[in-house]
């Protein structure tokens, strides 16, 4: 019987190729970056390469300055297509797509016609003001993960575990993460230099491409990582379609429903405040704990000064029921965004998280 | 007798109109007849927000006294004869209006804030950063029977994400 055959990367004369190999061997944090990433775009060019013929659609825009049609590529363009052939404060300012009275990424290709309107974040809907901020919220949790990977030296294995649902009143957006180190508590200078990856981001624009992929092929790109690999299976089961969402900015990827919003020029002064070690069913976690707001926005060093200060308080966000139990066992209410459904109602969530910290 | 007060805040101008009529206060005089005499006649009329806000104080005047005392009072007929001077808006403004804002008790009057001509194309305001830079409202009786003016949709500062984190902050403070 032959053994089960698994995929790594190679790096030859600096470019990443597919080989197989019979033993798993341990990549570095920067190899499987390049891995997940090399995956992701292979199964995005295969999908791309899907849509043989091109067929239009028509999606009607019933936004400022006024309403028009235009006719699109079905299965390729996507809203931020669509934005280009609008005034330009319009792309400056639109953070989430709504088609059909429905949030929708960016980046997700249009599938039929359908109405198309954009929301930002001095909305005056109150619905839609509540849904950009959690995505605000949510991305900021993405992109921390993003810092964490890109922050450590090569033989300190990074293993990225999960995010809570968007929590703004909670005053931080979190990350918490498995790493081999033990009482490590980082100084200011750390922090800071945690916060870095993001920062430059933020002139870049780099934009959150979001695709749909099978289980078995999200399960072998999270392959290296056990917390991961293990929620893919209950996160397909609980989609619509069966399938799994992962998110790309720049080369990093994971697991989120979503949406996120349109960039990364959309987050002014990311840093991140604090990172606090707790023990857990799994071991010892580390929270990393950030502050950031919307580039629509300015605020006063003394105020954002306020928040900076509270953001060090542990957030205890979707903490009760998961201390003492691993991700991933199907009793646990997981603390995985992918599995705890965002409800509108962000008072009892928090109230909750109080009464568990009191 | 005393004068009973205006139902709306009287505004404070705290500097000059910088008034350029010729005629100076009669010319004045004559062109707060004119805008009286349309808003009595149309209901609703456009002008710059200084006129509007002089010739509301007029308007609401003469509205009240003609609701308080009828049209047998002397006094509110006579102010109604000199700033009208069309006999048939004298009329309109005892016998029509004048029943019909009977239970009013916040004013006669409106001023609705429109926006930038100029810049109607981003009007109605989905975008932040709309400025009525043109200094054009909208000065209406109430209860009239035009179409209604749509107005201005109000933004919710309270849900803005760094009003919601003082808030929170504020709150975990206290």
């Amino acid at each position: 019987m032959v053994k089960k055959a698994t995929i790594f990367m190679k790096f030859v004369n600096g470019q990443v190729s597919r080989g197989y190999c019979v033993n798993r061997i341990t990549l570095t944090n920067r190899e499987v970056i390049a891995k997940r990433n090399a995956l992701f775009s292979e199964e995005q060019e295969r999908q791309a390469a899907l849509v043989r013929r091109v067929e239009k659609i028509r999606v009607k825009y019933t936004g400022i300055p006024k309403e028009c049609t235009m006719v699109m590529n079905k299965s390729i363009s996507t809203p931020a297509d669509c934005l280009r052939h609008l005034p330009e404060r319009m792309l400056q300012l639109s953070v989430l797509a709504y088609v059909n009275g429905e949030p929708w990424d960016m980046s997700k290709p249009l599938e039929e016609d359908c109405e198309l309107n954009f929301a930002h974040f001095k909305d005056f809907d109150p619905r839609k003001l509540l849904t950009v901020n959690k995505a605000f919220w949510r991305s900021c949790s993405y992109l921390l993960g993003f810092a964490i990977e890109r922050s450590f030296k090569e033989d300190h294995r990074v293993l990225l575990h999960s995010w809570p649902a968007p929590q703004i009143k909670s005053g931080s957006f979190v990350y918490d993460a498995v790493l081999p180190l033990e009482n490590w508590e980082p100084n200011d200078r750390e922090l800071r230099a945690l916060g870095n990856p993001v920062r430059k981001l933020q002139p870049e624009k780099a934009s959150f491409e979001r695709l749909e992929v099978e289980p078995a092929l999200a399960k072998e790109i999270f392959e290296d990582n056990p917390y991961k690999h293990s929620v893919v299976d209950s996160f397909a089961e609980s989609t619509e379609n069966k399938k799994v969402i992962l998110y790309r900015c720049k080369d990093h990827v994971d697991i989120s429903r979503g949406p996120m919003i349109g960039n990364t020029g959309f987050i002014r002064d990311f840093g991140v405040a604090s990172v606090h070690a707790f023990e857990t069913g799994i071991g010892l976690v580390y929270r990393f704990q950030g502050i950031a707001y919307p580039s629509a926005f300015t605020m006063s060093p003394f105020a954002l000064g306020v928040l900076r200060d509270r953001a060090k308080i542990m957030n205890t966000t979707g903490l009760p029921n998961e201390l003492n139990r691993a991700p991933g066992d199907s009793k646990s209410e997981s603390t995985t965004e992918a599995e705890v459904p965002d409800t509108d109602d962000e008072n009892e969530q928090t109230t909750q998280a109080h009464k568990a910290a009191q | 007798m005393a004068i009973p007060p205006l139902k709306i805040a009287h505004r404070i101008r705290p500097k000059s109109m910088k008034l350029r009529c010729i005629q100076e206060a009669p010319g004045r005089v004559e062109k707060l007849r004119v805008m009286l005499g349309g808003l009595i006649r149309h209901e609703r009329i456009e002008l710059n927000s200084h006129r509007a806000a002089e010739t509301r104080d007029y308007a609401e005047r003469l509205i009240q006294d003609a609701v308080l005392y009828g049209p047998h009072h002397k006094r509110s007929m006579e102010m109604a004869s000199f700033w009208l001077k069309e006999k048939e808006l004298v009329h309109k403004l005892f016998k029509v209006i004048a029943p019909r804002l009977e239970n009013e008790t916040r004013g006669f009057t409106k001023i609705w804030v429109l926006a930038d001509p100029e810049k109607t194309s981003y009007e109605p305001g989905g975008l932040p950063g709309v400025h009525y830079k043109n200094d054009w409202v909208a000065l209406e009786i109430k209860n009239n029977p035009l179409p209604p003016i749509r107005p201005n949709p109000t933004p919710h500062r309270s849900l803005y994400i760094p009003n919601l984190l003082l808030a929170a902050a504020a709150a975990s403070i206290a």
